[in-house]
């Protein structure tokens, strides 16, 4: 080996070893956000929820319930307050699709709150085991709102039953910025389209329509 | 998520549409092939499923699903209680089993609530 391959191989080293202390010092930064449709939809925890896009610069916290739906839902038991809702297109017809406080024993917030919650918290935690698990529910709407834009599989139920799911990768981000891919799960959603609301979300391994 | 005594929780809740209901609480999640559990035990929890299928009609009005005769509500019950009861005896003291139970409702539509 010559002078000159020797210096080659040692300035590769020094760069291989550098670039090893910085990824493995990145790795100790982790955050998660979520993609659909294969990165068209981005959902960043406490930057492009709901709560935070309403809430102001020092309050940004990721809930998807504001303070009145907070009240509404917990306070009034009022099922069929509006939380969220959004335009969406069903074979050329608008519909302002929403997400109801509900109950437990039917549809909605309540519902999913009771059979699924633990469910979508333990997503966000299969992709970061450090991360508060809050935005779970502001994880649900995002995934919710993408199955009218990116689902991979949607079949009518009957009775004004509609069944999406979709992929959502879950990602992190070391602080170089570099994506890490966590792993993917396929949520189930079920709406009604007589009522336009969500009725049930359940954060699937693999799409149960 | 660690139930208490480090027990691994499994809930069991045949909420269509889905076609499984156990969900553990490790990383087997809702993965059917990963579960732990006899091909026999597996054949009876989608029996759940195809209780509800068969015996339940869905309320486009409400957005809930109606029992098709009063008896059904305690028959469910019975048939997951037993399901749990021997998916306990299966699994061991490591899991935890928790499962949804249909409350009589004046409405007559179907309340799975899960037990606390």
């Amino acid at each position: 080996m010559g002078k000159r391959q020797s210096i080659s191989v040692l300035a590769l080293t020094l760069l291989i070893s550098l670039l090893g202390v910085s990824v493995s010092e990145a790795e100790e930064s982790l955050s998660w956000e979520a993609e659909t449709g294969s990165g068209s939809s981005i959902f960043l925890p406490g930057s492009t929820d709901i709560w935070a896009t309403e809430a102001s610069d020092n309050m940004k916290l990721p809930r998807l319930l504001a303070f009145d739906d907070w009240t509404q839902c917990w306070v009034f038991r009022n099922t069929t307050w509006s939380i969220a809702s959004f335009i969406g297109n069903y074979f050329g017809t608008s519909k302002t699709l929403a997400l109801k406080c509900g109950a437990a024993e039917s549809s909605g917030y309540f519902h999913i709150l009771d059979k699924h919650e633990a469910q979508w918290r333990s997503r966000i935690t299969q992709a970061d085991s450090s991360a508060p698990t809050d935005a779970w529910d502001d994880l649900m709407w995002f995934a919710a709102k993408s199955s009218w834009t990116d689902y991979d599989i949607s079949v009518p139920q009957g009775s004004g039953k509609l069944c999406r799911s979709l992929k959502v990768d879950l990602v992190s981000r070391n602080n170089l910025g570099l994506e890490i891919r966590r792993y993917s799960f396929n949520p189930t959603f079920i709406w009604s389209l007589n009522n336009n609301v969500l009725i049930t979300a359940i954060p699937s391994s693999s799409s149960a329509c | 998520m660690l139930g208490e005594r480090g027990q691994v929780e499994v809930i069991v809740n045949p909420e269509p549409p889905l076609r499984w209901p156990l969900w553990f609480s490790n990383e087997i999640g809702d993965n059917e092939e990963a579960a732990p559990i006899t091909e026999a035990l597996k054949v009876r929890a989608h029996s759940l499923h195809n209780y509800i299928d068969s015996n339940a009609t869905w309320d486009s009005n409400a957005d809930q699903y109606r029992w098709k005769h009063p008896d059904n509500s305690y028959e469910f019950n019975s048939l997951i209680q037993n399901f749990a009861v021997d998916l306990s005896a299966e699994l061991g003291a490591k899991y935890k089993i928790r499962f949804v139970r249909s409350s009589p409702s004046s409405t007559g539509y179907i309340c799975l609530k899960l037990d606390k």
